[in-house]
């Protein structure tokens, strides 16, 4: 049966079914629809030092089996999310993983070391590839030096279980991720959005603001699927596959590629119930087959 | 808001209009909103479209919810096919409704396009709860995108319709027909659901005659639940209102309607995002 729990650091999930980061607030938006409780995990929106106002709209636009977002990380900053949103989290009773972005590796530290100082935030996911920021963000995901300096500066400043979220726009994935896991990341999300446009042929302008944006949505499904697959055979960490997971085959299918865990990320936007509908289904198919969820990681048939 | 939730709904009545429109009222037991709430709405589509359609309510109650469709794309043009008994995914009631009717209160609503929708549940409630005045001003390009104008002659204590070509109703713009009713002495509140360049002239009509103003925001959004922060409308004073959970009802005196439709990417921002030049980050910019 499915009840040995899955290790991410030190942190024990119930079940391998999260929240992607930006898709569901700070988790407790959530709770109206399920009890959260229930999830593996919540993970936050990406917190800062200072609120962030985020990007010009028009901020998103849809795409075929997806869509375009290029939020710019607004966030009420980490003050307010530790006043306001997390005693609703500890009263729901919710493993919460809270998503960190600086601009600097000493923005990141602080704010890892602000959370790490309140009960109730379980682990950190260390956002180092948004692609919809100036500074911060993929600048720091895309070069393994500077990956492994902030992964480590946050390391050594929390005892938290620490993730590291990767870009998929990388030529050598595995070696990013060796990078991160040598300078202490307990885990590895793959992936974070992939840089995007669209333009509306008859203004001729870009469809979204910023130009640029992350597509996420089911159109990014087997791009996770192969970059899970890397990186699970490049280090020996658990990853988290994040990435177009709508249905519980999806979930299946990233963990079979080495997923110890997945995220439900833009499907949570048709369909706020969609984190716990993957769990009840992914739930059932193991006790169809009688196997463990840990029976599923990395037992993708290659023979 | 307690009451909001995400559930399947039946498709009871569907019925097609001229000039692309199509009214869809879909059931489910207990069912009920307020006025300027709103709903969001999928049908069984696979991942494409992905993501669900908001429509503003214009009619909710006894486990009911009406829709106003234009068609304007896939999704749109799916929803306006439904047939009987068809079953949709619907996250509802969302959002901020207008503000609550007092009796006595004389009202004017001046609606433009589909963003009539939201003033006729306004109009029905607000006689159901003693309104002074219920008056309609009601503007399209032509008649067929007056859709709901029997409903709204029906609603209201008095409607002016406008269209653009003269079509129907008075010739012109539906601001202009408002710029001749806007008065503090005749109406206590003005409230205006339509294009931002129309929303934005009411506003700064009502501004001027004294009259206190609500507006309906409307923004590309993915959720409607206030979680994928998509649906940012510049507010007076600097940063953003979410439409879907600051509004979609707020008053008109917190957006800064200068900004310009957060609907179109700007010309600035156009020019100044380069080919080669990085992802531009607003926040970042302006939080220095």
């Amino acid at each position: 049966m499915t009840r040995r729990g899955i290790r991410i650091g030190r942190l024990r999930l119930r079940n391998p079914v999260m929240t992607a980061s930006g898709t569901c607030g700070y988790g407790v938006e959530l709770a109206r629809y399920l009890d959260i409780a229930t999830l593996g995990a919540v993970c936050t929106k990406g917190l800062s030092l200072r609120p962030r106002i985020g990007n010009r709209p028009p901020r998103i636009c849809e795409t075929p089996a997806g869509m375009l977002n290029a939020i710019g990380l607004a966030n009420i900053g980490v003050e307010a999310f530790v006043r306001d949103k997390l005693p609703a989290l500890r009263a729901a009773g919710a493993t919460v993983v809270a998503n960190v972005f600086g601009e600097t590796v000493e923005e990141f530290v602080q704010v890892a070391r602000r959370l790490a100082g309140e009960q109730g935030v379980h682990a950190l996911e260390l956002n180092v590839s948004c692609p919809n920021v100036a500074k911060g963000g993929l600048a720091f995901g895309t070069d393994p030096a500077r990956l492994a300096d902030v992964t480590r500066a946050v390391r050594d400043a929390v005892d938290l279980t620490v993730i590291v979220k990767l870009p998929p726009e990388t030529a050598d994935v595995g070696a990013l991720a060796r990078s991160a896991v040598d300078a202490g990341a307990d885990a590895l999300s793959v992936m974070n959005t992939i840089r995007g446009m669209a333009i509306d042929v008859r203004t001729r302008r870009p469809r979204i603001a910023n130009v640029t944006g992350g597509l996420s949505g089911p159109a990014v499904r087997p791009i996770a699927v192969r970059l899970v697959y890397e990186v699970s055979l490049a280090v020996q960490a658990p990853v988290i596959g994040v990435g177009g997971v709508a249905r519980w085959e999806d979930a299946a299918e990233m963990m079979l590629a080495g997923a110890s865990a997945v995220q439900v990320g833009s499907a949570s936007f048709a369909n706020p119930r969609a984190p716990l509908e993957v769990l009840s289904g992914l739930a059932s198919f193991c006790r169809r087959q009688g196997i463990d969820y840990a029976d599923l990681v990395g037992a993708v048939r290659l023979d | 808001m307690e009451s909001v939730a995400y559930d399947t709904f039946e498709v009871a009545h569907r019925k097609s209009l001229a000039g692309g429109y199509a009214v869809v009222r879909a059931v489910r037991s207990g069912f009920d909103a307020e006025p300027g709430q709103f709903v969001m709405v999928r049908g069984d589509w696979g991942v494409s479209p992905f993501l669900p359609r908001p429509f503003s309510l214009a009619s909710a109650g006894d486990g009911e919810a009406m829709l106003l469709i234009r068609v304007v794309g896939d999704g749109t043009r799916r929803l306006a096919a439904v047939q009987r008994e068809d079953e949709l995914s619907v996250n509802g009631p969302l959002g901020r409704p207008f503000g609550p009717v007092a009796r006595g209160e004389r009202l004017l609503l001046v609606g433009g396009g589909v963003g009539i929708a939201p003033l006729l549940f306004l109009a029905r409630r607000a006689a159901r709860a003693g309104a002074g005045a219920v008056e309609v001003l009601y503007g399209g390009r032509t008649r067929r995108d007056l859709p709901l104008a029997p409903d709204i002659a029906a609603a209201a204590t008095g409607a002016t319709f406008t269209t653009e070509d003269g079509s129907a109703g008075e010739r012109g713009l539906v601001t202009d027909a408002a710029a001749r009713r806007i008065d503090r002495a005749a109406f206590d509140r003005v409230v205006a659901c339509g294009p931002w360049a129309m929303m934005a002239a009411i506003a700064g009509l009502a501004a001027a005659a004294g009259l206190h103003c609500e507006t309906s925001l409307e923004a590309m959004m993915a959720c409607g639940f206030g979680v994928c922060l998509g649906c940012a409308v510049p507010a007076a004073g600097g940063g953003y209102l979410y439409a879907c959970s600051d509004g979609p009802a707020v008053d008109a005196g917190l957006v800064d309607w200068d900004a310009g439709d957060p609907g179109l990417p700007s010309a600035a921002s156009r020019t100044q995002a380069g080919p080669k030049r990085a992802p531009r980050c607003a926040a970042g910019e302006r939080d220095k």
